[in-house]
């Protein structure tokens, strides 16, 4: 603010401006912008414009070439005719009209003549007007300044010019008949019927020719027609046009209108004579003034918008800002009161609220510092009565300080005077404070013992002149004490350097004894891991023997069945041989039976043949069943004896078992026994470890202890040498003691003298030497 | 393809709509009848020549262009009306009101000279106009905002808001006719329509419908609106 004014600072101070001159720059921007468009376009225009006229002028050109070239060779052909250059009159003026007639003619061509050029007369021609004209009188120039011709096939072609004839300017176009070159064949033309075809090709502009002389051969406006263009000979386009360059020439004035134009040319090369096309600028650029005239009106319609915006947008937030900043500023120098209402919704509205609530919020800590302040006034009114009170007192203090400082100064002067050696001054005690009478009364007090005291002390010196002689001889007995303890302590220092010596030798012993029991236990270490495989050697074997016990236990079952069984099969067996033994008895008795009946068969003759071979039989079957029942017998005997030794074999095969298990079970027992040892061994070998393990950490705190032991032997030394040092010391103290007892004797003895200017009150204080120690005692 | 007429007919009917804003607020708010009386009459009679205009009525051959007679009978009435408006808003003296009214017929009366007039003596009298419209702008931006300040914030927000519309916009007129087919010829007379009816659009059926949003202002105007006086804040033209 205090910078000064400048238009920057302005600009910072207002956002108003910063806005104008953002929607300025906008505008600025835009009207660069359509300019450069404008630019471009109209750049781009002009370039159209030139290439459209010069292509036009050119092709014009090119046309009126063709068609001209095509008269002069229809000329030249029609004068070569044979009837023209032959035949009489009559027959050539058919010829003439029949050319015209059948349209056999270029465009434009009115007329065909035949003339005279030493008569000066046409004597023949397709238009009966023309006939037995002379040319002369009609100003035709090719009449007035007859052209040369260099052979037969040469061409003439003539300047425009008016006829009373035809009411159109004409062109003669000439050549001469090759038998007779005075005489001419012409073609007339209508230049105006040209130059209709040639305008009107471009909208709102016009094609003009001219000459070399710069008259105008082709012009819309016929009465233009052989009238000089602009410079003549000198105008831009005939020069340009004539050294055979088509071009193009902005700005030019219009002869007739006073227009500008914009105009392209073309000479036609058969001839002297330049096309011209012309437009006048407001035509050719109309596109050009429409599209500034669009963007202008853009631009404009761009700046009223930002216009509006600006003026909606930025006055409702400048003057909102205003307003609520002068309200706030209202606010800080005090006026509460201001109104912070608006209908507005937007930020502006929540701004304004939250104003609002902010100015209520001030006006209650008004309000609470304001109480604050009457409180706090109301406590300085209590402390001013306060000061008064104190005020008072102090005065009271006052006065009683007065008094005390005139007995103050009373008891100076006495002590002055006790000071100065008279000692038997006192105060006067009266007074108004309790306190200066306890003083007054302790002061004599102190001055009744002082006085009694220095009674005592002069005595005192003089026994302490006698005591410092014994003392000064006590002293010198003693130094010489001291130095034999320097010398004592001095061996001490030397022992006890040794003594370091040897506790570093035992030191390095236990270090290696250290060192051995930690090899010892690493070796225990070793045992111990083997022990332990050992016993889960012994283990496994043992679990080994187990298992075979109890396959045993197994065969030894089976054996017993086995032998039960055979036992069984050997009770079968007997009773198959009791059945047996009744089988053979039953053969017996069969037999005699037979025997018997083979008997009675004889007795009984033929009759008892056949009986008698029954009987027979009957015998023969019972001896063979009798042998049957031996071979059973014997088999089951054979059995049985087989039994038997089965069983034996299997009791024996029972017994074996038996034994294996015993010698099993003795194995395991065994086993467990090594396991036991080996646990035991394991045990020790432990124990062995522990014990090592001690073993090395005792020689460890040996060798700390010892190196304990150094140090504190070390120090011993070193103490030794501080009692040698101090034992010194002591002596020099005792000298210096013996010096001191020599500088108390003269003390003293100045004491003596100093006391002497005491005055003190006969009878004061003890007499002599004895009352002195009596009093000391009690002082003490 | 002649758009003219088109801009004229969109000018038509958007006066039309801006003349219902006031019209509206006329028939059912009466106390403030006389403001929204002038605001109406300003998009009416705004309509009317925009509807001659669209009609073909009134188009003087004068040489550069065409004048459109309705265009500145428009803006000699309307204009002065406009003021007059922002004035009113102000309450100042009867001798401010006049030189409002009068400076501002100057200014439109040089503008429709100007273009009767043809070239040398058309700027002479434009410049005359532009003189007089610096002393509008005087009045404007220096005169009647001191009197704005005693009649309360809401009034002063109200009457810069419009101010400023009317300012911006009334600043362009000039740059549009200069630019037009009466000055340099920048400007063809179909763009010149258009860019003049947007123009009279904004700062007319904008100004209205502005007017009639911030129409509560006119109650601080009525009841004098002690509270702004005391706190006397000048409102200063931007």
């Amino acid at each position: 603010m205090g910078r000064g004014w400048s238009p920057l600072n302005r600009v910072r101070e207002s956002y108003a401006l910063k806005l104008a001159i953002a929607l300025v720059s906008v505008v600025a921007l835009t009207v660069a912008v359509g300019a450069l468009v404008q630019a471009q376009t109209a750049d781009q225009l002009r370039d159209d414009v030139q290439g459209q006229l010069t292509s036009i002028s050119e092709s014009q050109a090119g046309e009126l070439e063709t068609w001209l070239s095509n008269v002069n060779r229809q000329t030249r052909v029609l004068s070569e005719h044979p009837t023209i250059n032959a035949g009489d009159t009559y027959r050539k003026r058919a010829v003439l009209r029949d050319l015209i007639a059948d349209d056999g003619v270029p465009e434009g061509v009115v007329a065909v003549h035949y003339y005279d050029a030493d008569e000066q007369t046409i004597v023949t021609s397709s238009a009966e007007d023309f006939v037995g004209v002379n040319p002369a009188r009609e100003n035709a120039p090719f009449a007035t300044s007859p052209p040369t011709f260099d052979d037969a096939d040469d061409v003439h072609v003539s300047e425009p010019f008016h006829t009373s004839i035809t009411d159109f300017p004409v062109v003669a176009v000439m050549s001469p008949v090759p038998d007779d070159p005075s005489k001419q064949i012409i073609f007339m033309v209508n230049i105006e019927e040209r130059t209709q075809s040639l305008t009107g090709m471009v909208e709102g502009g016009s094609t003009v020719v001219v000459d070399s002389d710069g008259r105008y051969i082709v012009h819309p406006e016929t009465d233009q027609l052989l009238t000089t263009h602009g410079d003549g000979a000198d105008s831009p386009v005939v020069e340009q046009g004539l050294a055979g360059e088509s071009g193009f020439i902005e700005g030019e004035t219009s002869d007739e209108t006073g227009e500008q134009m914009v105009l392209a040319y073309a000479p036609i090369d058969s001839t002297d004579w330049v096309v011209a096309v012309r437009v006048p600028e407001s035509e050719a650029y109309a596109l050009g003034a429409t599209v500034t005239s669009n963007i202008v009106g853009l631009i404009l319609i761009a700046v009223v918008s930002l216009g509006l915006v600006g003026v909606t947008v930025g006055s409702n937030t400048v003057i909102s800002l205003r307003q609520l900043s002068e309200k706030a500023r209202a606010m800080e120098s005090g006026d509460l009161g201001v109104s912070l209402e608006t209908t507005r919704r937007d930020e502006f509205g929540t701004l304004y609220d939250s104003f609002d609530r902010m100015r209520d919020s001030l006006r209650d800590q008004v309000r609470e510092s304001e109480r604050a302040r009457e409180e706090a006034e109301k406590a300085r009114e209590r402390t001013e009565d306060a000061r008064k009170e104190a005020e008072e007192r102090r005065e009271e203090a006052q006065a009683l300080s007065t008094h005390l400082e005139t007995k103050a100064s009373h008891y100076e002067e006495v002590m002055n005077a006790a000071a100065d050696g008279d000692l038997r001054v006192r105060v006067d005690t009266e007074s108004k404070s309790d306190a200066m009478v306890a003083i007054g009364e302790s002061l004599n007090e102190m001055l009744d013992d002082t006085e009694r005291t220095v009674a005592s002390v002069k005595r005192f010196s003089a026994h302490v002149s006698n005591a410092v002689v014994d003392v000064e001889d006590s002293a010198e007995e003693v130094m010489a004490t001291g130095e034999e303890v320097s010398e004592s302590v001095a061996e001490i220092s030397a022992g006890a350097t040794d003594q370091t010596e040897h506790l570093s030798e035992v030191a390095d012993r236990m270090n290696d004894l250290s060192a051995s029991a930690q090899e010892v236990a690493a070796t225990v270490d070793e045992v111990a891991a083997t022990s332990e495989q050992a016993a889960a050697a012994g283990e496994l074997g043992r679990e080994a023997a187990e298992d075979a016990l109890a396959e045993m236990d197994a065969v030894e079952t089976a054996t017993e069945r086995t032998v039960e069984e055979i036992e069984d099969l050997d009770a079968e067996m007997a009773a198959i041989g009791d059945i047996v033994e009744v089988i053979t008895e039953i053969a017996d008795r069969t037999n005699m039976v037979a025997i018997n009946a083979s008997i009675e068969a004889a007795r009984s003759g033929a009759n008892g043949d056949g009986f008698a071979v029954v009987a027979e039989e009957v015998k023969s079957l019972a001896e063979k069943t009798k042998e049957s029942a031996s071979d059973i017998e014997g088999r089951i005997e054979r059995v049985q004896s087989k039994t038997s030794q089965s069983v034996e074999g299997m009791t024996e095969t029972s017994q074996r078992v038996t034994a294996g298990i015993e010698t099993v079970e003795g194995a395991i027992d065994a086993l467990e026994e090594i396991a036991a040892y080996v646990e035991e061994t394991d045990a020790s070998i432990h124990e062995i470890n522990d014990a090592t393990e001690s073993q090395a950490e005792a020689s460890s705190a040996v060798v700390t202890m010892v190196d304990d032991v150094a140090s504190i032997s070390e120090e011993t030394a070193t103490q030794a040498e501080g009692v040698a040092d101090a034992a010194e010391d002591q002596t020099q103290t005792l000298t210096s003691v013996s010096r001191d007892a020599e500088g108390l004797a003269e003390r003293a003895a100045e004491l003596s003298e100093l006391l002497d200017d005491f005055t003190v009150a006969q009878g004061a204080g003890p007499t002599d030497d004895t009352d002195f120690e009596f009093a000391e005692v009690e002082e003490s | 393809m002649d758009l003219t007429s088109v801009w004229f007919w969109l000018g038509t009917v958007g006066m039309a709509v801006g003349t219902l804003v006031p019209a509206k607020r006329l028939v059912t708010d009466r106390r403030y009848a006389r403001y929204y009386a002038v605001l109406a009459s300003v998009t009416a009679i705004a309509t009317v020549a925009y509807l001659a205009m669209a009609l073909g009525i009134g188009e003087i051959e004068v040489p550069g262009g065409s004048l459109f007679v309705p265009r500145y009978v428009d803006w000699l009435v309307t204009t002065p009306l406009l003021v007059l408006y922002l004035g009113m808003l102000c309450r100042p003296g009867k001798r401010v009101y006049a030189a409002l009214v009068a400076v501002d017929i100057v200014v439109i009366g040089s503008g429709v000279v100007a273009g009767f007039l043809s070239a040398p003596y058309s700027y002479a009298a434009y410049l005359v106009g532009c003189v007089a419209y610096l002393g509008l702008l005087y009045l404007l931006l220096v005169t009647l905002p001191a009197q704005a300040a005693d009649h309360g914030n809401r009034v002063v927000a109200v009457f810069t808001k419009l101010r400023n519309l009317t300012v911006v916009l009334w600043t362009i007129y000039p740059v549009v006719w200069i630019l037009g087919p009466l000055g340099f010829g920048l400007l063809q007379v179909e763009t010149d329509a258009m860019v003049v009816a947007y123009l009279d659009l904004i700062s007319k059926v904008g100004f209205v419908v502005m007017a009639v949003n911030g129409a509560d202002a006119l109650d601080a105007l009525r009841t004098g609106s002690p509270r702004a006086a005391a706190s006397g804040a000048p409102a200063r033209a931007r």
